[in-house]
């Protein structure tokens, strides 16, 4: 029993140790701080996601070099979660909030919690319209995203009358979901045909590149003749119907691509099917948003509007050697 | 003074038991579930479904999970399954990709990789057999862990940019076959031979039957179970290399998917059996329901959200038949 009792008491201690090693504790900021420190809780669900991981670590690393006390939280899609947490952090008093990629259908209680005790959320990618639950959300111009995806893949078909067009969307991520329903829309309009009547849906980003493999492959599998573009909404799904293309031996088949990931930028450089892709400036989104969380740390002063649309920049081989991949 | 139960007596069959219709459709209810789907898809896009390249490419889209539905085989045998096989081969995958992106030399970093996935299986073999954790308990705790060891591997991001030649073990095609069906037969081969004709394969079986009997009978339970994860992580390890060199990238979620559908593939395969144990044959059969519904639905256009549905429909199917037979014995 004694024995036992040891054993515990020793994996707990050792459980501590280990957990007070990993812990980010943010320098100067950890402890609490003094009652002056900006204290910030940020959160995402898009952590395993490349983008959403680079974006919120960056936003980490320069509120603390600020001197301000960041948390984040995090989850793989979890709303659930974030909303306790969140709930958790607002109770335990916060000056702002950052919201990173959130989906803003999933995150009312949240919202509610942080209204109640007069908290301003700001916001990364929080949707495509302005949204009062936001003092601030700054995303990009998702119709500049489609235009300029839709006028590549015309340009790679040689336009787009009577070609046939595969969309493959992920309708839970707003932004996603936007940009398809906006690429069908071009597409339609430019008199193509969408390949299976509607947007193929990947159930799960992390697996996307596998899931547009098998979609891509199978569809060429019963019309071999009936494809001549993949527009796809986000580059992991877009990487793998390229290589369905590839592996089919075909050379007159298109994909383009959105996020300007390091893998998407490899493959368009490899002069295959993969032709361009876009570059959503998360870097300078993230300037944006801390510039108006200075502001408000500094003065308490909030945005004067709460919706911003940043520019985006087509990648294709002629400008893909300039580009830096987001997610390194 | 410690009761044992005795090993339960199942009367024998009578013979109109044995040939009525209804036992043979009872019996082999899933194997026809299989031809069923191939006849129904033939029907509806002969041409496509039925072409010598559909047949490839269904048998490419089922090797890995053939792989890691035969680690799940192994663990369900013993009467356990275990919730990390996918995670595991998400994190073996990565581990070997990062090494080689390090300079690693490829058979080192896939010797690292199956390392991984290994101590993965020896640690839920340690926590079920020697800690008694339940398994559910056991390998979500680790499903958990790993997914968040794969996070850190990965650093979040998409590791790509391997050896070319690595990327032979899942694009090559000897005889004009993805090279990813031959591992799977082999593994599949040295699964079932493994159980079907070695000492630990039988004492497997015996655990799965009844742990009691078998410790009675003079079998190292424990020993045996810790042995079935074992097993199970090193074979998961094995099916998400191959993932990684079929993709030419890693992910800290790339393998995540395949553990429902491993469990799914094994619980389909416990109904071709009559005892209703877990067996490669019936988790080939298995696996083939969930490749040929997935690639016929794709490709007649049915949407992945419902393919999601028909899938979690054949899996009450399965179990339930599972469960009605188990009760009838």
């Amino acid at each position: 029993m004694r024995r036992r009792f040891a054993t515990v008491v020793g994996l707990g201690v050792a459980s501590a140790l280990v957990l007070s090693a990993c812990s980010d504790s943010g320098g100067d900021g950890g402890g609490g701080g003094g009652d002056d420190t900006f204290r910030v809780a940020a959160f995402t669900a898009g952590y395993g996601t490349p983008v959403g991981k680079s974006t919120l670590d960056a936003f980490v690393e320069r509120g603390e070099e600020l001197g301000w006390d960041v948390t984040l939280y995090t989850s793989d899609f979890d709303y659930d979660k974030i909303n306790t947490d969140m709930q958790s952090a607002i109770t335990q008093g916060v000056d702002a909030i950052l919201a990173g990629y959130p989906d803003p259908r999933q995150i009312q209680p949240m919202v509610a919690a942080a209204q109640e005790a007069d908290i301003p959320i700001f916001s990364i990618d929080g949707g495509v319209e302005p949204n009062e639950d936001f003092v601030v959300d700054v995303t990009t111009d998702q119709d500049q995203i489609a235009e300029l995806s839709v006028g590549a893949l015309g340009e790679a078909m040689g336009g787009l009358e009577g070609k046939d067009v595969m969309v493959i969307g992920h309708d839970p991520h707003v932004g996603i979901s936007t940009r398809s329903r906006l690429a069908v829309e071009m597409l339609e309009e430019g008199g193509a045909t969408i390949a299976g009547g509607e947007i193929r849906q990947v159930l799960a980003p992390g697996t996307s590149q596998e899931e547009a493999l098998k979609f891509v492959t199978d569809y060429l599998q019963a019309n071999p003749e009936g494809l001549d573009g993949v527009w796809v909404g986000w580059d992991h799904a877009a990487v793998g119907a390229a290589q369905a293309i590839e592996e089919a031996g075909r050379d007159d088949i298109f994909v383009t691509g959105v996020d300007a990931v390091g893998i998407a930028l490899a493959e368009i450089e490899k002069n295959g099917p993969f032709v361009a892709t876009v570059v959503q400036d998360w870097p300078a989104v993230l300037d944006e948003v801390m510039g108006y969380m200075e502001t408000f740390a500094d003065s308490g002063e909030l945005p004067e509007e709460n919706f911003v649309e940043t520019e985006v920049t087509l990648v294709d081989r002629n400008n893909v050697a300039d580009v830096e991949p987001t997610d390194a | 003074m410690a009761q044992t139960e005795a090993p339960p007596v199942v009367a024998p069959a009578t013979p109109s038991d044995r040939t009525s219709f209804t036992a043979l459709l009872w019996q082999g209810g899933t194997l026809l579930a299989l031809v069923v789907l191939v006849i129904l898809f033939g029907a509806l896009q002969p041409d496509a479904f039925l072409s010598f390249g559909n047949v490839r490419n269904i048998l490419a889209q089922i090797a890995i999970l053939a792989i890691i539905a035969s680690a799940q085989t192994v663990v369900m045998v013993v009467g356990d399954f275990d919730l990390s096989v996918g995670v595991t081969a998400t994190l073996a995958g990565a581990t070997a990709a990062a090494l080689m992106i390090d300079g690693w030399s490829i058979p080192l970093a896939i010797v690292a990789a199956l390392v991984v996935g290994t101590l993965v299986g020896v640690v839920n073999g340690i926590l079920v057999a020697y800690m008694n954790l339940s398994a559910f308990v056991a390998t979500l705790a680790t499903l958990t862990s790993v997914g968040g060891l794969a996070f850190i591997v990965t650093d979040g991001t998409t590791l790509f940019g391997m050896p070319e030649s690595f990327e032979v073990i899942g694009q090559g095609r000897p005889l004009g076959l993805p090279l990813p069906i031959f591992f799977a037969v082999i593994v599949c081969v040295v699964v079932w031979l493994v159980l079907k004709f070695t000492t630990i394969g039988r004492r497997w079986y015996a655990v799965g039957g009844s742990a009691e009997v078998a410790r009675l009978s003079g079998v190292n339970v424990r020993l045996a179970r810790f042995l079935a994860f074992t097993v199970a992580g090193f074979v998961s390890a094995i099916g998400g290399i191959i993932l990684v060199s079929r993709l030419a990238s890693a992910s800290a979620t790339s393998a995540n998917n395949y553990m429902l559908l491993a469990v799914a593939a094994v619980f389909l395969g416990m109904t071709v059996l009559r005892s209703g144990a877990a067996n490669v044959g019936g988790t080939l059969v298995g696996v083939g329901i969930i490749g040929v519904m997935s690639n016929g639905l794709n490709i007649v256009g049915v949407s992945a959200y419902f393919q999601q549905v028909f899938t979690g429909l054949i899996i009450i199917a399965a179990v339930t038949l599972s469960a009605l037979k188990s009760r009838s014995h």
